[in-house]
């Protein structure tokens, strides 16, 4: 695998990114030009893209690299790494993002909303919740390389 | 993302946000914006020309509504278009600032 890589086949298109903001927007058009071409149902596409969005966003500004991962995934480089896979069937949706960053269950973390009132409120982190919010399902495998989730999308 | 000023009476300001409120945007944006809530009491943020918003783009908001409650007054969300007012309400924005369709109240909403 490469960082150029963008495989399509019949319902299935993956591509790789590096981990960095500029970058999110460039999976952000991907993705919204598979949407396009693909028919997707408007609150699908855009439910991908919060999800996609608020992904990448924790990789970018979380994740640390492995320590000793940079002989291997995707491209050898030593480097954070994202690769994204969309899986389309009549029913749903999947779009599955691997990283090669330090191990992190995104399953287990606090999905945090707006519960109080303003002066009491600390901004940030409702990231976790819209992903929970704009999926119909949402798993996490740690993988040899680092993480995996899986995002579902109903039709 | 683009941010336009525009002058109202009673002493609210308006700020027009245009474009994807994303990651890279809210980063772009959030030391103007955040001037700007310092610097106004009541604020009201134009969002129709909003096509997105990502949980650092609430972030934004948030601190924004901060400052001007700070200020003794109120910020005030006006017009978001149906997916990015479906984020906004996902997240409970609406407990700590008001969101409207009705701009012909927002004077009364601001107690002008």
């Amino acid at each position: 695998m490469t960082l150029s890589l963008q495989k399509q086949e019949q319902g299935h298109w993956e591509r790789a990114f590096k981990a960095n903001v500029s970058e999110i927007a460039s999976a952000a058009s991907w993705i919204e030009s598979i949407a396009a071409s693909a028919g997707f149902a408007d609150t699908q596409a855009f439910s991908m893209q919060v999800c996609l969005e608020e992904l990448m966003s924790n990789i970018v500004r979380h994740g640390k690299e492995r320590s000793g991962s940079q002989s291997s995934w995707p491209s050898g480089s030593g480097h954070l790494r994202i690769a994204i896979a969309i899986d389309a069937d009549a029913d749903r949706i999947t779009m599955t993002i691997e990283d090669n960053a330090r191990p992190f269950d995104l399953g287990k973390a606090v999905a945090k909303k707006i519960d109080q009132p303003l002066d009491q409120l600390e901004p940030g982190g409702l990231g976790i919740h819209l992903i929970k919010s704009f999926s119909s399902a949402m798993e996490y495998q740690r993988t040899e390389h680092g993480n995996r989730v899986t995002v579902e999308f109903k039709g | 993302m683009r941010l336009s000023l525009t002058p109202m009476e009673n002493g609210i300001t308006r700020v027009s946000l245009s474009g994807r409120l994303d990651v890279q945007s809210a980063i772009e944006i959030d030391d103007e914006f955040t001037k700007l809530a310092n610097e106004s009491k009541n604020l009201l943020v134009d969002l129709s020309g909003v096509t997105f918003i990502a949980s650092l783009g609430i972030r934004t908001l948030v601190i924004g509504a901060k400052a001007t409650a700070t200020n003794g007054g109120k910020m005030v969300l006006l017009n978001p278009q149906p997916n990015v007012e479906q984020v906004l309400r996902t997240s409970h924005v609406d407990t700590v600032m008001p969101i409207t369709h009705d701009a012909a109240s927002v004077a009364q909403m601001f107690g002008r």
